[in-house]
């Protein structure tokens, strides 16, 4: 059933987010095709066409940045907690399953949004620069790896991991403000919000805390009277941040999981 | 005869409002049951109890002996008082809906009945009217070969037209071995097709008889039979 869910999921969200991202697309090919043309022309009209372009570029990125994330949350709140949710709480699925198949549409997504993002970034960087860009991301591994006297592979799994869990840390996040909003009589989406922002000091103000201490201890490991090895110290500071981000996971969706099976309260 | 639905001592409390008052009910398939009661009295509360939109505060539900759980989902069609489907579907999308999660959906039943209407596979919901997404949605739910169904308020707001074709969809189309359970306070629209009635009042069930049972003890039809016990 759970593939079943991610269909009509996909279903929803594909038109709508291969439209905006397409378009970011799109408007950064024309971008690059259009500097090539106006290189030539006149330099005034060239700086006016430019910034306007500039302008209309950073609202479609960030536009369609802050849009997935809202068209996907969106789809989360009404699927659950509106009219909707008198069919999709009909139907002979567990809670998990409905939880999981917005949570894996949503991580597809946002995958394929950022790559957008990048992509979009190449396009106007122009094919003389992709070699620079993608030199970047073997130099800064071999750097981190020879600084951590790590292997190369292990850094790049230990980045890609700690990219993914984030990711679901985010989603998650997103998930429990609408499920603390559902728990609401009336006002839900105002209480969703406030929750949001509640959720979001918390996590900054924990995540500072952790790195000042995470910097007090690195310091003392690799200078102390008996210093410790870099890879032992990333090791012992890079665990401690999965974890906290794994738990910080588990807890979102089981509260969510939580309000959708036991506290469901449809008007 | 085995019952279909059966609720033990079932109370329902929001915040200091009592909804359910300790009911005690059992339902027999094979029978089309109105549960009647003015506005409030705890008809919605008591359906979106047995399709797990809400939980029990106490008490006890059965559906064909099975306790509330992603089974007895399985065993009910539900229509709402609202429209559940999202507008972003086509009639196709939502008939793929439904034959990929309920194994007993009869597609070409659904079909035909959509083609009587003018329905088209390729009509968006969000351009319908509101008469034809309830159209939609009913055919969607008789649609299915389930032991229940729970009808909320399924003639209320539409036009005479459109409540006898409500009726007939829901008289044509139920497996004789299935039970119909029909919510409403719009007794005289809907008593002719009743073999059963719950009087529910407060929260509390008053009365529960076979319709002919009722006219026959009091005289009188199940409408004026409700005007007396639920006169202001």
């Amino acid at each position: 059933m759970l593939g079943k869910l991610l269909k009509y999921d996909w279903k929803y969200s594909w038109r709508l987010l291969a439209l905006l991202n397409g378009a970011l697309l799109i408007f950064s090919l024309l971008g690059q095709l259009g500097s090539r043309v106006l290189w030539h022309g006149s330099e005034m009209i060239s700086s006016m066409l430019a910034a306007l372009y500039v302008f209309i570029y950073v609202l479609l990125f960030s536009g369609s940045l802050i849009a997935t994330q809202i068209i996907l949350v969106v789809r989360y709140y009404k699927n659950f907690y509106t009219d909707e949710g008198y069919l999709l709480h009909t139907l002979p699925v567990t809670t998990g399953e409905k939880i999981w198949a917005k949570f894996i549409n949503h991580t597809l997504w946002t995958i394929i949004n950022i790559a957008c993002l990048m992509f979009s970034v190449l396009c106007l960087l122009g094919p003389a620069e992709w070699g620079n860009f993608f030199n970047l991301f073997p130099k800064f591994f071999s750097s981190l790896s020879s600084a951590l006297n790590l292997p190369a592979a292990v850094v790049v799994i230990a980045a890609l991991a700690a990219v993914l869990l984030s990711l679901a840390f985010m989603i998650y996040s997103l998930y429990f403000c609408i499920s603390v909003g559902s728990l609401f009589p009336s006002h839900r989406v105002i209480a969703s919000i406030v929750t949001y922002v509640v959720l979001y000091c918390v996590i900054q103000f924990g995540a500072f805390a952790y790195l000042i201490s995470s910097t007090l201890f690195i310091d003392r490991r690799m200078y102390g009277a008996h210093p410790a090895s870099a890879s032992g110290t990333f090791g012992i500071v890079y665990t401690g941040g999965m974890l906290l981000l794994l738990a910080g996971s588990a807890l979102f969706y089981g509260f969510s999981y939580y309000a959708a099976d036991k506290k469901l309260n449809l008007d | 005869m085995k019952e279909l639905v059966t609720c033990k001592n079932l109370t329902k409390q929001y915040g200091s409002k009592l909804a359910l008052n300790n009911i005690n009910l059992s339902l027999e398939p094979g029978k089309i049951i109105g549960l009647l009661g003015p506005n409030g009295s705890g008809k919605t509360t008591l359906i979106k109890i047995l399709n797990q939109l809400t939980f029990p505060t106490s008490g006890e539900v059965l559906i064909a002996g099975n306790p509330l759980s992603v089974t007895t989902k399985s065993l009910i069609s539900y229509l709402p008082d609202r429209m559940y489907l999202g507008n972003w579907m086509h009639v196709s999308d939502a008939l793929d809906f439904f034959s990929d999660f309920y194994t007993d959906f009869d597609r070409s039943r659904a079909q035909d009945m959509l083609s009587k209407l003018n329905i088209r596979l390729s009509d968006t919901i969000r351009a319908m009217s509101k008469g034809t997404k309830e159209k939609l949605q009913l055919i969607l739910v008789m649609s299915r070969r389930a032991a229940l169904y729970c009808l909320d308020e399924p003639i209320a707001g539409v036009d005479p037209a459109a409540r006898d074709y409500i009726l007939s969809t829901i008289l044509n189309n139920y497996a004789p071995d299935a039970a119909i359970l029909i919510s409403t306070h719009l007794i005289s629209d809907i008593e002719n097709i009743l073999d059963e009635v719950i009087f529910i009042r407060d929260g509390a069930i008053v009365l529960q008889s076979s319709v002919d049972d009722l006219r026959i003890q009091n005289g009188k039809s199940v409408d004026h039979v409700f005007r007396e016990v639920f006169k202001c």
